[in-house]
């Protein structure tokens, strides 16, 4: 990918702590000297269980904030926003795609796919138009109108990409949506992703323990070292 | 606001089954409290209005509680004893009211009868929807609910029930002519045949009318002799008192023995109705009650019981509230996952408490709805409280 390409998002030496037990317990630290996701391009984030992969994602999407450093959005801070405004850029201008899909079985397909526009105030008649375009282009139009309760596991991934990617966002952040698929199952779920975010331009961030996919990224960073957990009071490397 | 409302929406309509029962319940819950609250302030609006307007009334002594009800409104009692048309003769002879007699103990297809004087209709502003007042003996007016109900105008007729079925030796039943039809009052009025006093006693069997006894169908003659008739019971179904037969009309006995059920005294002023109440009271073998004072007792019983049943009411809103509460408790507690999809997606901060909210309020309101339309429903249809007192 060229570094010519637009920054999609940008983390430059962002501390953040958190307790993670006791009072005695040290607190989890997680330090990010320097991350670029450029538009288009589709990353891929591993290391093991616990070294931040989800802080990171969330840091990125604003659910968290950082102690110190400085998070950018399409060149825009998000770090010292109001936690109100960060919450509103999420809907309008972030993807995500949960683990578990996340879907709200009590809605259709298409108010699932709707769900972050009607959260962010969004333009409904254009959002509408989008979810039609994407369910068309996931193979799932003819489902629109079924309660996602109904759904087979993997029109259920399709419904959660199309959300994600309904709002055209400049980012998507993707925490292990293939964690519980079948190598297959999972291969295509990728493959939906990575071909909708290319083809929106939107960077896609991916959490994953699935090495075999790996190669199907742009690049793969490894959270220790571009984030490197430390506990407090050890030597920063 | 319009997204989680429409989220709201469809969370109630995708969990319909249980939406309605809440909504049910709560009005259900809403229902009775209310309902009873509006009967209770419009029944005893009702009920003071009516004693309120009426100054003083007379009768046997005995129960006042039956005096009132019966005279005020009509209900039917056994129990209340009549008084002489003598006693209306002497209350006038005081010159300190216009006293209008009262006989009520006759119903005509259910509807009381109510045999009085023309200063009835006065003192009570009956206007006349169509035909005239019951001023000839035979003839009666209705009220509008009876003319309603019963698809009846001026110039039909109106059948008094019989007293006695099996008794042969009964007054026979009358057919009234219906004289007019008295506009709607909203009062007790609207339920009641009106008609003049000797009507009431040709009920009563004390007048009657003779058929000429050429006139008399020879089927029906069991025996004549030159100075008697014998003819079958079957002759007299009916009376009617008819234009020609009219003058045949009499009474036997001392004719200041009639009976009345009471006498409505309008007294001209305070000071006369203080001293014809309490001469009334001392010196004649009657009672002299005033209304407003007989119902504030009666309504000071009625609202003791209607506070205890307030308290049952408000005691099955507080239960109904604290189950309705537990239910959504429990219910944004089965929602967790779906408030942190909420959470992460973007939604505002107080999403989840507002989308809760939401629900909660849209339930309150559609229950208050149903609630407020079953009390209006209910009190449309249910049958007059005051008039069946």
């Amino acid at each position: 990918m060229s570094t010519d390409t637009a920054l999609a998002a940008e983390i430059e030496d962002v501390v953040f702590q958190r307790r993670t037990g006791g009072d005695d317990a040290a607190p989890f630290e997680l330090r990010v000297s320097s991350l670029r996701l450029h538009a288009g391009e589709a990353v891929a984030c591993i290391g093991p269980s616990g070294s931040g992969k989800t802080t990171l994602v969330h840091l990125l999407a604003g659910i968290l904030t950082p102690h110190a450093g400085e998070i950018r959005l399409a060149g825009a801070r998000i770090d010292g926003l109001h936690e109100s405004a960060r919450r509103a850029r999420r809907a309008r201008e972030i993807g995500l795609v949960f683990q578990e899909f996340e879907l709200l079985d009590y809605l259709d397909a298409l108010d699932n796919i709707l769900l972050p526009i009607r959260l962010g105030r969004g333009d409904l008649v254009a959002g509408a138009a989008r979810a039609r375009g994407l369910a068309h282009a996931l193979g799932i139009a003819p489902l629109l109108r079924r309660v996602s309760a109904r759904l087979s596991q993997g029109e259920r991934q399709r419904v959660a990409i199309a959300r994600a990617l309904v709002t055209s966002p400049s980012l998507v952040l993707c925490d292990e949506p293939t964690g519980n698929l079948d190598p297959e199952s999972a291969g295509s779920v990728l493959d939906l992703l990575l071909e909708q975010a290319r083809e929106h331009e939107a960077a896609l961030l991916m959490v994953t323990h699935d090495h075999t996919l790996l190669g199907r990224f742009d690049r793969v960073i490894d959270v220790r070292e571009l984030a490197r957990p430390a506990r407090r009071g050890e030597a920063q490397p | 606001m319009s997204g989680l409302l429409y989220l709201a929406w469809r969370h109630a309509r995708a969990h319909g089954a249980r939406t309605a029962l809440l909504i049910l319940c709560i009005a259900l819950a809403l229902w009775v409290p209310l309902t009873a609250g509006v009967l209770a302030r419009r029944y005893n609006t009702d009920l003071r209005a009516r004693a309120n307007s009426t100054p003083l009334l007379i009768g046997a002594p005995g129960n006042r509680y039956d005096l009132t009800l019966a005279a005020l409104y009509f209900r039917p009692s056994e129990r209340i004893e009549t008084i002489s048309y003598r006693a209306l003769d002497e209350l006038q002879a005081e010159n300190r009211a216009t006293c209008i007699p009262l006989h009520q103990r006759f119903t005509a297809r259910g509807f009381p009868v109510v045999a009085t004087s023309i200063e009835y209709a006065e003192f009570r502003d009956l206007r006349l929807a169509e035909g005239s007042d019951p001023l000839r003996i035979g003839a009666c007016t209705l009220g509008a609910t009876v003319a309603e109900d019963l698809g009846l105008k001026s110039g039909d007729f109106l059948y008094s029930d019989p007293t006695e079925l099996y008794d042969i030796a009964r007054p026979p039943a009358l057919k009234m002519r219906i004289s007019g039809v008295y506009a709607k009052t909203g009062g007790p009025d609207d339920g009641a045949v009106f008609c003049d006093v000797r009507t009431a006693w040709v009920l009563e069997g004390i007048a009657h009318g003779h058929v000429e006894a050429e006139e008399i169908d020879e089927a029906l003659v069991l025996s004549r002799t030159d100075d008697s008739v014998s003819v079958s019971g079957a002759l007299i179904e009916y009376a009617e008192v008819t234009e020609a037969n009219e003058a045949s009309f009499h009474y036997h006995g001392d004719t200041s023995l009639l009976p009345l059920t009471a006498v409505l005294a309008v007294p001209r002023s305070t000071k006369d109705a203080t001293l014809l109440k309490s001469g009334v009271n001392a010196r004649m073998p009657l009672q002299a009650v005033t209304p407003s004072a007989v119902i504030d007792d009666l309504l000071g019983v009625v609202f003791r019981v209607k506070a205890f049943f307030d308290l049952v009411g408000l005691f099955l809103v507080v239960t109904t509230a604290a189950l309705v509460g537990l239910v959504f408790l429990l219910s944004s507690r089965l929602r967790t996952a779906e408030m942190r999809t909420l959470d992460r997606i973007g939604a505002p901060r107080s999403a989840a408490r507002t989308l809760i909210a939401l629900e909660v309020v849209g339930t309150l309101v559609v229950a208050a709805c149903l609630s407020v339309s079953a009390t209006a429903l209910t009190l449309r249809f249910l049958p007059d409280l005051v008039a069946s007192f």
